[in-house]
């Protein structure tokens, strides 16, 4: 019987020691009834098994001068304070900035507008040129007359 | 602490440098990395102090820096040398001996061909792997160093099992037992 993806992650939880008691209790239940789900958490534990293989011996460990060198290190550093008036600086450059931008583009915004770009002369209706309504009205009362 | 003082500072230091280099050696080749690193790491600390909100532990807080720093150095470091991130580049650097599952590897062997496949795994897989095998982080610790949430952390931990269970049908079929269920090709892509 195929397990579905639900199972095999309330199986990983289970493995993993991340349900509740009761529903730990429910799940070691389940795993002596289904041999489908034993196999997949016996296949699991291998898995895991392996994967203890790949962390084992391979821890560092901080050689004993790593906390002097450190400190000469952070010696150098500007001082708490000297960092936090550059983060304050830093914020304030950068709301500067921020502020500068949003002007250009009124004032780009505000040029166009001057110049005709952004509420363009679009000829409308009520803005044609005289002559080219009168020719209409002649189209169209020449329309007329045809029609009687 | 937050103020900074220096001797607050190496006891900070004291206390988690064990594990900070316990962690960072999953990351690098060799112990002078792994050195550099973890001073790095440290002086990012001692920087950000004042950041840090308390909302979560704070060895929760420095291994989030700790992750970031480490993938970063890996993404730099695959620029310089062969760091793969792709497990189709899994290193079967074995001696040809290795092919006949009947002939087992020494045990020192078999930890380096798995870690080899950890290593080998794309970067979200092989973090959460290293969290969750190797520091024993619970989900919601995981959640909070990479800032994810719990049913991401699950999704991707089952991804990354998945992912190395493959890797070692693949190269390292002796290691799991007679009868192993084979995951079907592409499964977890």
């Amino acid at each position: 019987m195929k397990l579905s993806q639900c199972d095999l992650l309330l199986l990983q939880r289970h493995l993993d020691g991340e349900l509740d008691a009761a529903a730990t209790a429910a799940f070691a239940t389940r795993l002596a009834a289904e041999p489908a789900l034993q196999r997949a958490a016996d296949e699991a534990q291998s898995v895991r098994g392996a994967l203890a293989m790949a962390g084992a011996g391979r821890s560092m460990r901080p050689p004993t001068s790593f906390t002097s060198n450190l400190l000469v290190a952070a010696r150098q550093l500007p001082t708490r304070q000297q960092l936090e008036q550059a983060d304050v600086a830093a914020a304030a450059i950068g709301l500067c900035r921020r502020i500068l931008l949003a002007a250009a583009i009124l004032a780009g915004v505000g040029l166009a507008w001057h110049a005709g770009f952004v509420n363009g002369e679009q000829p409308t209706i009520m803005q044609a040129n005289p002559a080219d309504v009168q020719h209409e009205l002649e189209r169209l009362d020449a329309l007329l007359h045809s029609r009687k | 602490m937050l103020q900074g003082s220096e001797s607050a500072f190496a006891a900070l230091v004291d206390r988690y440098k064990d594990r900070l280099f316990r962690l960072l050696g999953r990351y690098c080749r060799d112990a002078i990395e792994c050195e550099d690193l973890a001073q790095d790491v440290f002086l990012k600390v001692f920087r950000k102090l004042h950041t840090f909100n308390h909302e979560s532990q704070f060895y929760t807080w420095l291994y989030r820096i700790a992750v970031n720093a480490a993938t970063d150095h890996l993404s730099r470091a695959s620029h310089r040398r062969l760091r793969l991130v792709d497990d189709d580049a899994v290193l079967d650097r074995g001696s040809g001996d290795d092919e006949n599952p009947a002939n087992p590897l020494m045990t020192a062997e078999l930890a380096t061909a798995t870690r080899a496949i950890v290593d080998s795994l794309p970067e979200k897989f092989r973090t959460i792997l290293v969290l969750r095998e190797f520091e024993n982080l619970s989900y919601t610790e995981i959640a909070q160093v990479l800032q994810i949430q719990l049913g991401t952390v699950e999704s991707r931990l089952f991804r990354a099992r998945q992912r190395f269970k493959e890797a070692i049908e693949r190269l390292h079929p002796e290691l799991l037992p007679a009868g192993f269920t084979p995951t079907p090709r592409g499964g977890t892509r």
